[in-house]
């Protein structure tokens, strides 16, 4: 979103409107919702996390700082309600895959396989990514999904820029061979399925 | 590990370290051109490139989201539901004199309430209203009292003989009075030509005996010391005939009619 845009949007929403307000919401959530489904693993998590930050953003509008990018202030908010959710309890990465194999010898519709071949890498990437330690997935995913530098990244997250870099490296290593072998494995569970 | 790292740096091979950072961004596009060129002679350098490039298009992959706007701005009406936007502005912006005036506010009232502390009493108590009530209806009553008073005064003034209010009805029992005088009672009073004799009844009415034989003159206020004096039974005032307030009565002692104007 452009920057004049969403300056525009904000003073607008401050001042009660409700369509700046919605705008925004929308403008943003496709990113920030991305970012904690891939932390998270788990939608309704992701869901939930959202939702809330973005209550929170919205009410404290009025204390935004337009020096700084809306989207980084709204990352950092559904990070810390991410990391709080984490600290409470340790979310178990919940994949449709797994359970839509069936557990009593029911062969499944024809149709529903090219569903589940659609979805092989979604899950098959997400499982890569809840392989990787907390520093390493987040990193992945603000630099290659959200498209953050390096420097943004490292204030983020309150790191010095070579520990972003070196937990970046190691993590995209380890992820292409979690990724191949997961990929692997579901392709080899679709075809034993068809 | 140390293999990998051999393997890594085995002559010919491409340095992985070269490949982050072509993926970091940090390399020029020449730099980035040449790497690619280089690749097709390093097929496993390659190979891990595009495994990589698969995980990170996975990544980026569309993921399904709902839309938030509906329930976060319903949140948000639910929050703040009887409060409109301007009102929240302007509580926003000029809370510490809000906060102020609050303040000042309760100092206001804690202050009344110690200089008048019925004032901002509040529930069934007095109140000044209410006092103020009650003295204009006493105010009518004394005020009401003192015009009857007033009235009755002139009225007896005018028709003395009429008024009878407070006089014992005649022939009731347990009523007697007696006169106390230096004369004796069987002497006929000497009536004095300007009063009259007077005694005053248990009721607090004044009874005057003029002389009958002398006429009545009355002259209100003016009494002398009594001249005559006697006993007057229930029996005898009963007996007494009335006319214009003026009572007949009779002596007990020498039966004489006497005549005796009775006012209040």
């Amino acid at each position: 979103m452009d920057r004049e845009v969403e300056r525009d949007l904000i003073e607008r929403a401050i001042a009660g409107d409700r369509g700046a307000a919605g705008d925004l919401i929308r403008g943003h959530q496709r990113s920030v919702y991305a970012y904690i489904l891939r932390m998270s693993g788990r939608p309704d998590v992701a869901e939930d996390v959202v939702q809330e930050a973005f209550v929170r953003v919205l009410k404290n509008l009025h204390r935004f700082d337009f020096r700084f990018r809306f989207s980084t202030w709204l990352f950092t908010i559904a990070r810390r309600l991410y990391m709080n959710i984490l600290a409470k309890s340790k979310p178990a990465y919940d994949t449709d895959f797994v359970g839509s194999m069936g557990g009593k010898g029911e062969r499944p519709e024809v149709g529903l396989f090219t569903e589940e071949r659609q979805s092989v890498q979604q899950d098959a990437i997400q499982r890569a990514l809840m392989s990787l330690n907390t520093e390493q997935r987040e990193i992945i995913v603000l630099f290659h999904q959200q498209d953050w530098p390096i420097a943004l990244i490292a204030a983020h997250l309150d790191m010095p820029e070579g520990t972003v870099k070196s937990h970046l490296h190691r993590g995209r290593k380890r992820l292409r061979v979690l990724f191949k072998d997961n990929s692997q494995l579901s392709a080899q569970l679709a075809g034993v399925m068809q | 590990m140390n293999r990998d790292h051999d393997h890594d740096n085995a002559p010919g091979r491409i340095p992985e370290s070269l490949i982050h950072a072509a993926l970091d961004g940090e390399l020029s596009d020449d730099v980035q051109h040449e790497i690619a060129q280089a690749l097709q002679y390093d097929k496993s350098r390659h190979r891990e490139l595009l495994d990589t490039a698969d995980a990170i298009r996975a990544l980026r992959s569309e993921v399904n989201i709902p839309d938030f706007s509906n329930t976060v701005l319903g949140e948000l009406d639910r929050s703040h539901r009887f409060i409109p936007s301007s009102w929240q502005r302007l509580v926003r912006q000029s809370r510490m004199g809000i906060a102020a005036a609050l303040l000042l506010s309760l100092l206001c009232v804690a202050g009344l309430q110690r200089v008048y502390p019925r004032l901002t009493t509040i529930g069934q108590q007095e109140t000044p209203v209410r006092d103020v009530a009650s003295a204009i209806q006493q105010d009518t009553q004394s005020v009401q009292s003192s015009i009857r008073d007033e009235v009755r005064i002139a009225r007896s003034s005018l028709f003395p003989a009429r008024v009878h209010a407070g006089v014992e009805t005649p022939g009731r029992t347990g009523f007697s009075f007696s006169i106390s005088s230096a004369h004796s009672p069987t002497q006929t009073p000497t009536l004095f030509s300007a009063g009259f004799d007077a005694v005053t009844l248990p009721s607090g009415s004044t009874v005057y005996f003029p002389s009958a034989e002398h006429g009545l003159i009355i002259r209100t206020g003016q009494v002398r010391n009594a001249s005559w004096s006697g006993s007057w039974s229930p029996e005898l005032l009963g007996s007494t005939s009335e006319y214009q307030g003026v009572r007949l009565l009779k002596d007990s002692n020498t039966n004489r009619k006497q005549e005796a104007l009775e006012l209040p």
